[in-house]
């Protein structure tokens, strides 16, 4: 089974339970999670099912290539359920039948792991799930996005969709993996690893990154102070990305760390306030 | 005799809590209804990862109670002529009595008219919802969630509930659910849900379905497997600490298997192999007979399932391609010295108000150079202190421990032994993050020990002059955790002889404020170890005894020694009441200095002064074991009687001066003694 293969079939699964199938956001970003299909939408009382696929940079995991499953950039399959229905964890279990894994040949387990993402004020709780000892899928319960109350929570399943194609085709590596018959992982992103790699590992000019961090985090308050969420919110991811650069260049110390993921926090809240007062006059 | 059952469903409970909410569960219950003198017999409690369970035996109905009401008084009971007034009858009528029920009252109630009540003998059927629904909502986990719309909260979401009495579903409500008879069973081979007939049907049906609700009895099943599994290969399963009990809460059916990895991976030091394995993927790391780390792992899966070949591939792949990466940074971090990375320790902060890594190293080199004086280490030893206190934080920039930060310290003294460090200075960087916790042990030797020691009297230092004490429940950077540790370290590290705590403090404080410390930071810090000591002892000894223990003059390495004697001195009874005396003399001596004459006119103040010659002279302090002390109590009990006269035959405030002065310095001395071991004026009798 190809990666795109996977890809299809869970795109056909979520689709026939009600699922929007959603698109990447052209802006870089390190978790589907904030494609703005799940941020915002996670947000406010409106019912909401979606699933998408989103490219996700990871700098501090790029490995130039080598290592067998820790990558620079990766896919996931992302997908929100709002509210969260009751038997939500079979659905999932189901979803991975639909993939032909057979439960009684594997072994699915719940580890307890629970999901924060600090420069967006959101949390969750929840497990990560290991396929035969492999984490291939991220489960939560939302519980805050951009500090607000997630009322109600919704589930969230991001499926880490390497590691789970790999599985699948038993392959020894994601350089392995088909991606269509024929066509590799490896011919489609292993340069781009190692570009990616040296780029944020030893090209990256840190003193550009922080000023670049600074206009993003600058534009996105701008915007936000005049009401524009969704482009305010852009720049924000932008801001977030370029800390997950300038982390991987090296040579952020603790306290600035802190300065940053500060400030980014305190733009996320400011950003899902716009968005819910906006919906709440919608609704009005 | 009924039988009732309340299974919880819920979606997979987090390891670290299911024991704890277990038991709460089943205590509740059990008070709940022994509270309700609902006779019960044989109630248990069992969590697995997907719900949480308690049945057993209980009366169909409540015990029966009879007791006495009190009425109006007997002569507004009765009239004259002998029968019942309006407020008698009214009595009786409240209580649904006829009047044939009042008595006149006896002994407290003499004088006035009382009624025998049989109270309503209320059944089982009608007690348990409510009292269920109680036992319940008094779950408190530590990390609770919503999943829905309401306030509704629990660890993970409540999904069924099963509240049975014999055949009966009872009415049982909570987390937006309404109980049923409808369970269900494993989820890897019973996927489907099933009606239970019967609560006494629980265990089986669940067993029928691979659930064994049973803790212990899943742990049996993956030692007794994994065991057996481990033997085929020629070696036995290493039990990591901690690894069983959570594996066996991650499993309802626990079905063990063998996995391999490339013998080529076992060039990895053992502690890299070990973390990868227990830690990281849970599985049970093979030791060949010769105890050595073996290439072979036992993992366990949930459910029988219809085979296993692909599970064990998959994690043998897992396990394969995390040893991968250990290698890979392993290699990397061999590119270079662990003491060429000395000098990026100051790249690392700490904390904003506690530095960086580079200034903890500096302070910490600083403090093994007085080791000689301060623990008594040898030169050669302060030497080897210093050179691990250099390399001490320098395994914290390498890959290993930045993504095992498990093995702090352990890589340190890994990749010091391979850069041909002193193999003393190896073992010191190794150990220095032990005691990790109350049953953790200590480092072993003076050179690591001495480590150990100063570098969380450092870091609690830093707290102190900072201003950054743990609050409630809030302690960030385990400073508690620190405290004990070092706390333990001077109790119970018998290689080194520290200089008594005040000074230790002192180093350290004047460290971090440049200048000479304040008495009340120092005092404020013993105060924080001094809790830590209490609370490590607390259970063990009686709070006060430990008290006043902590306060006697002597150092606290023989903390632990001067503790039991005192405690068994005490036990026997006889010393409670002699420590009031030895109270009044420390108060009368007040401040005087201690002085001793060669010759006393009175014979009290002679007999007090040779009784007190006899108790210093015997033991130096250098042989301070459990015997000295044990000694050092019976001689402090010697001292009562000849002390008890002396107060009583002179009077200690003479109006003469030197006479008032030689009897002060006698008192001060005899209170000098005794408060090496203990300040007794903090035997309270409180148990608290």
């Amino acid at each position: 089974m190809t990666m795109q293969d996977v890809i299809r079939g869970l795109e056909d699964f979520w689709r026939a339970r009600g699922c929007l199938i959603g698109l990447p956001y052209d802006v870089e970003k390190g978790a589907g999670t904030m494609n703005p299909l799940t941020f915002f939408r996670a947000l406010g009382p409106d019912p909401w099912r979606v699933a998408y696929v989103e490219p996700c940079r990871r700098p501090v995991d790029g490995r130039y290539g080598e290592n067998p499953n820790r990558v620079f950039q990766h896919f996931q399959m992302q997908v929100m359920l709002k509210p969260a229905p009751d038997d939500v964890v079979n659905l999932y279990l189901e979803s991975l039948e639909a993939l032909g894994l057979d439960r009684r040949r594997h072994d699915v387990r719940f580890v307890e792991d629970n999901w924060a993402a600090e420069s967006l004020q959101a949390f969750g709780l929840g497990w990560e799930v290991w396929l035969d000892g492999m984490e291939v899928t991220q489960f939560t319960y939302f519980q805050q996005m951009g500090g607000m109350e997630c009322r109600p929570p919704a589930a969230e399943i991001t499926y880490g969709l390497e590691r789970l194609t790999l599985y699948l085709e038993d392959a020894p590596d994601i350089w392995s993996v088909n991606w269509a018959p024929g066509v590799s992982y490896a011919d489609l992103f292993r340069r781009n690893e190692w570009e990616q790699s040296t780029y944020a590992f030893e090209a990256a000019d840190p003193e550009r990154l922080r000023a670049r961090f600074q206009d993003a985090e600058e534009e996105a308050r701008r915007l936000l102070d005049r009401g524009l969420v969704l482009p305010g919110y852009e720049q924000l991811m932008k801001a977030s990305h370029l800390f997950n650069l300038m982390d991987a260049r090296g040579g952020i110390s603790a306290t600035e760390r802190q300065g940053y993921v500060g400030r980014l926090r305190g733009l996320a809240r400011r950003a899902a306030q716009g968005y819910l007062s906006e919906r709440e006059s919608v609704r009005a | 005799m009924k039988y009732f059952l309340l299974e919880m469903g819920v979606e997979e409970i987090p390891t670290a809590y299911l024991g704890a909410l277990t038991r709460s569960l089943g205590d509740g219950v059990r008070a709940r209804l022994s509270e309700q003198r609902l006779p019960f017999a044989d109630v248990q409690a069992h969590g697995t990862p997907r719900r949480l369970a308690v049945f057993g035996e209980v009366a169909e109905r409540q015990e029966p109670r009879r007791r006495q009401v009190k009425g109006p008084p007997l002569d507004r009971a009765r009239d004259a002529g002998g029968g019942f007034t309006a407020a008698a009858l009214g009595f009786a009528r409240r209580l649904g009595l006829g009047t044939d029920a009042l008595m006149a009252g006896e002994g407290a109630e003499a004088g006035y008219i009382v009624a025998t009540v049989d109270e309503p003998e209320a059944a089982a059927h009608d007690l348990l919802p409510a009292l269920l629904q109680e036992a319940m909502a008094a779950l408190n986990p530590p990390r609770s969630m919503r999943w829905a719309a309401d306030d509704r909260r629990f660890i993970r979401p409540v999904r069924w509930l099963v509240a049975l009495l014999d055949e009966t579903v009872l009415p049982v409500a909570a987390f937006g659910l309404e109980a049923g008879r409808v369970t269900y069973g494993n989820r890897t081979d019973y996927p489907d849900p099933f009606a239970l007939g019967h609560a006494r049907e629980y265990r089986a049906a669940l067993s029928a379905h691979r659930v064994e609700l049973t803790h212990d009895t899943r742990a049996a099943r993956i030692r007794a497997g994994g065991g057996s599994l481990a033997a085929e290969v020629g070696g036995s399963l290493f039990e990591y600490p901690g690894l069983l009990d959570e594996v066996a809460d991650l499993v309802e059916w626990p079905v063990p298997f063998r996995g391999e990895f490339e013998r080529a991976a076992l060039a990895l030091p053992a502690p890299i192999l070990e973390t990868a394995m227990a830690h990281h993927q849970r599985f049970f790391p093979v030791r060949s007979a010769e105890g050595r780390i073996d290439n072979a792992f036992v993992g366990v899966r949930n459910g029988e399932g219809l085979d296993l070949s692909r599970v064990i591939r998959g994690n043998e792949k897992v396990l394969q391609a995390r040893l991968a990466d250990a290698r890979f940074f392993f290699d990397d971090d061999r590119r270079r010295p662990l003491a060429a990375r000395v000098a990026d320790l100051d790249q690392v902060v700490l904390h904003e108000r506690l530095g960086t890594l580079g200034d903890k190293r500096r302070r910490l080199e600083r403090l093994c150079e007085r080791a000689d004086s301060l623990l008594g280490l040898s030169p050669a030893e302060v030497g080897q202190a210093v050179r691990a206190a250099t390399l001490a934080k320098a395994d914290l920039l390498t890959r290993m421990v930045g993504e095992f930060p498990e093995l702090q310290g352990t890589m340190g003294g890994i990749y010091a032994t391979q850069d041909g460090e002193d193999p003393v200075v190896a073992e010191a960087v190794s150990g220095q993050y032990h005691p990790a916790g109350p049953e953790d042990g200590l480092p072993g030797g003076r050179v690591p020990q001495a480590l150990a020691l100063l570098d969380r009297l450092d870091t609690l230092a830093g707290m102190e002059v900072q201003g950054l004490y743990p609050t409630g429940s809030q302690d960030p950077f385990g400073f508690r955790r620190l405290g004990l540790g070092l706390a333990r370290i001077l109790m119970e590290g018998g290689a080194l002889s520290p200089v008594p705590l005040d000074s230790l403090l002192d180093q350290a404080l004047e460290l971090w404020s440049g200048g000479a410390p304040r008495a009340e930071a120092r005092e404020r810090l013993k105060e924080f170890l001094g809790a830590r000591v209490k609370g490590y002892f607390s259970g063990k000894v009686r709070a006060d005894v430990v008290d006043a223990v902590l306060h006697g003059r002597e150092g606290w390495n023989s903390l632990p020694d001067r503790l039991r004697e005192l405690d068994r001195r005490l036990a026997a009874g006889d010393f409670e009441v002699m420590a009031a005396i030895f109270k009044r003399a420390t108060n009368l001596a007040g401040e005087a200095p201690p002085a001793l004459v060669d010759h006393y006119p009175d014979p009290s103040e002679e007999a007090l002064s040779a009784a007190l010659r006899r108790a210093t002279a015997e033991g130096g302090s250098a042989a301070r074991g459990g015997q000295y002390w044990r000694a050092y109590w019976e001689r402090v009990k010697d001292l009562y009687e000849p002390l008890d006269q002396f107060l009583e035959a002179v009077l200690v405030m003479d109006p003469d001066p030197p006479v008032r002065a030689r009897r002060l310095g006698l008192l001060a001395a005899v209170a000098d003694f005794v408060s090496r071991g203990a300040d007794l004026q903090r035997i309270t009798g409180e148990r608290g």
